[in-house]
């Protein structure tokens, strides 16, 4: 949706200092117009109804109030200005006590968004970005270890869910085990570095699922993942050379805090890890729409194993294997086995969160016997939603790089 | 960590005695009278008599319980993170292991509808138990059912079960024909989701998440009933020009009025006319994140679980 045509947030509250000359329209109705569904307190989430949160409008008991902003208001028409609110709406149920909170009016001007009914396929990338730009800017939630999407009852564009719970019971099941408190800490703390990272290089260069069927599921699948090469390469600015040498990978993906890479050395300190570089965290999240859920993203699950305790050394020189999924960065013959062997052993490791790390060095050796079972689905020309691999096609299946 | 229950007046309500020592993951009221059940990482199923403030039963699991259910007022369900259900009998403070997922279980409900057991779990199924069975897990399991992902929620009303899993999935079952969901969508809020409710009234359900919105929406997918589907924010701070967005941890509707209730990171309980689009009140400040929220079955008491969810990780 071009700047051309949204509504002046001024004007809809009843004065705009630009007047005829103001870059935004003056249109206190068009809102309607664009929403895709009827909605007639103009409520729908994200409309330029939520400016009218600030101002602690609706029912009010004043000495309960503390600044929580009402989004309800009082069901007015969506344009209607949030100033002249009194006039508009019938006769109120309640009390009408509301004060305009002071800060209310920088905070609508960010609140007011282009309507969501914009966003309901990606038709227009430019769209997505301002959406997805918005979004971050101003919604992002305490919780970081979320899954994202930013078509509204859309597929989820930032997949790895890991919820609070979750995230508890490995704790708790570390502290069990006899890990330090700060090695938890740091491990949960990992996590969350790589999950912003992830978040971050999906608002630099949203990759959005044009192609993908609705409903696909939430393991990031290689298809899915494959439709990213593209702008891997872009966003990497480093081309092959980048996935293969890790210390080129910290620096071409140095968008988060520079302090990313302590966590990240202690953290291998502590699990033992001896062939460990100091940017495991790194590449995780610029495979933006890979799984972090210790999944695709080779790197992001080699942070969550080495938060959980296992050791998983096979899985560290997978990292330079990773890319050739998506396009042969650095073609490692051997290592692509191990880098299945990340993905079992994540999804062993969410699952079975509880259990107890020796059960993940098994696992490697179950994958590579279960990956040779697995070869006919890469011969497959399509596959259907229940059956898309969750690891990485063997070398003899690419067929071509990127 | 308080468990309390309140009053339908404004203010913090009255604080039980015995609380659990680690964090509240449920609690929940009878449907047959004021006995409250509350499951907690403390590894143990309380029951108290919320009138009396009096703690009738303590159960301890081996691990952390997840949540916990009433079937009647003499026996109940707990779903632990050792993966087990169990059935509790709370006259002679015995348990037994109902059943048994390959992870811990996140949910459980008992449905009155089916008689039976419902249990979701991070192992991404949700499993259906039939509670008369007697002897052993293997006689009880009425079916399995994969979920696309590790379940996070599931409510229930008359036949309908709504789940709600990882990566924003929602799938909504007949529980007389379980073999595939009613409908399969992806949750309209854009986050993670933390907790999913059914309207008492059967028509829809409300769905929480970790952005501070919390969306209404409907079973009947005619083009009528999907119009009055709406999102609102709530449990946000606002500080100069930021949001501080808070997790939406717990909704609940009162059974009569048909308002809800919702609890979040930021220690406030509001209460929503859903209908009318107006938030009715809000609570006092709680000492911390609001873990589960629960109306007694003549909608005159709510109680209030506040502990520390863990929204921030390990507090060292």
């Amino acid at each position: 949706m071009s700047r051309r045509q949204e509504l002046c947030r001024n004007f809809q509250r009843g004065s705009c200092k630009y007047g005829a000359q103001c870059r935004f329209v003056h249109a206190s109705s068009q809102q309607q117009q664009q929403q895709a569904k009827p909605n007639p307190f103009g409520f729908g989430s994200q409309q330029q109804q939520q400016q009218q949160q600030q101002s602690s409008f609706g029912v009010q008991f004043q000495q309960q109030q503390q600044q929580k902003p009402n989004p309800f208001g009082f069901g007015v028409q969506g344009g209607a200005a949030a100033k002249s609110r009194n006039a508009p709406g019938p006769a109120k149920p309640f009390q009408n006590k509301w004060v305009r909170d002071p800060s209310a009016p920088t905070k609508q001007q960010e609140a007011a968004q282009p309507p969501p009914a914009a966003h309901t396929s990606c038709t227009d990338p430019e769209s997505c970005r301002h959406q997805i730009a918005e979004d971050f800017k101003n919604e992002t939630p305490l919780w970081k270890l979320t899954c994202y999407a930013h078509l509204r009852s859309g597929p989820c564009d930032i997949t790895g869910d890991i919820s609070f719970e979750e995230l508890r019971a490995k704790a708790y099941e570390e502290g069990r085990q006899g890990h330090p408190l700060q090695s938890i800490v740091e491990g949960e703390r990992n996590l969350q570095n790589a999950k912003l990272m992830e978040f971050n290089n999906f608002l630099n260069n949203p990759r959005l699922l044009v192609t993908q069927t609705p409903s696909f599921p939430t393991v990031a699948s290689f298809p899915e993942v494959k439709n990213n090469n593209s702008s891997f390469g872009v966003s990497q600015n480093n081309g092959p050379p980048v996935f293969s040498s890790f210390s080129q990978v910290g620096v071409a993906t140095n968008v988060g805090p520079g302090s990313r890479t302590t966590p990240g050395v202690p953290v291998n300190n502590i699990f033992g890890q001896s062939n460990q570089t100091s940017h495991p965290a790194f590449p995780a999240p610029t495979f933006g729409r890979s799984d972090m859920k210790f999944g695709v993203s080779g790197f992001g699950s080699q942070i969550s194993q080495q938060s959980s305790g296992s050791l998983q050394a096979s899985s560290m020189s997978s990292f330079g294997n990773f890319p050739k999924a998506h396009g042969g960065y650095q073609q490692s013959p051997s290592s692509s086995i191990h880098h299945r062997d990340i993905d079992r052993q994540s999804q062993d490791l969410l699952s079975g969160i509880v259990a107890p790390t020796s059960a993940t060095n098994q696992a490697s050796v179950e994958d590579n016997k279960n990956e040779n079972q697995d070869d006919s689905i890469w011969l497959k020309e399509k596959w259907s939603i229940g059956e898309i691999p969750l690891g990485e096609p063997p070398q003899r299946h690419i067929s071509h790089v990127f | 960590m308080s468990s309390a229950a309140a009053p339908a007046a404004v203010g913090s309500g009255k604080e039980l005695a015995n609380p659990p020592a680690d964090g509240i993951s449920n609690l929940r009221f009878s449907n047959h009278s004021n006995n409250l059940l509350v499951s907690s990482w403390d590894k143990t199923v309380r029951l108290y008599d919320a009138d009396a403030n009096v703690l009738k039963g303590e159960f301890v699991h081996p691990g952390a319980v997840l949540d916990c259910c009433f079937h009647d007022d003499s026996s109940g369900f707990s779903a632990g993170a050792d993966h087990t259900v169990r059935r509790l009998v709370f006259s002679s403070n015995k348990e037994d292991v109902l059943g048994r997922h390959d992870g811990p279980v996140r949910c459980v409900e008992y449905s009155y509808a089916a008689g039976q057991v419902i249990t979701g779990s991070w192992d991404k199924t949700v499993k259906c138990w039939d509670p008369r069975g007697v002897s052993g897990p293997e006689r009880t399991l009425v079916g399995t059912y994969a979920q696309p992902e590790r379940v996070y929620s599931l409510s229930l009303v008359g036949n309908r079960l709504v789940v709600a899993t990882a990566g924003r999935h929602v799938n909504i079952y007949d529980l007389r024909n379980m073999s595939q969901p009613e409908q399969k969508i992806d949750s309209s809020l854009k986050y993670q989701t933390r907790c999913v409710r059914c309207y008492p009234n059967g028509t829809g359900y409300a769905l929480s998440s970790v952005e501070g919105r919390v969306s209404m929406e409907f079973f009947d997918l005619s083009e009528s009933a999907q119009s009055k589907k709406y999102a609102f924010k709530c449990h946000r701070k606002s500080e100069a020009g930021r949001d501080t967005v808070y997790p939406v941890n717990a909704i609940a509707f009162h059974p009569i009025y048909g308002t809800f209730a919702t609890g979040g990171c930021d220690g406030f309980v509001n209460v929503w006319d859903g209908i009318n689009k107006k938030r009715l009140y809000q609570y006092s400040k709680y000492a911390s994140s609001i873990a589960a929220l629960s109306f007694s079955k003549d909608g005159h008491l709510l109680a209030v679980a506040s502990s520390y969810t863990y929204e921030e990780g390990e507090k060292s």
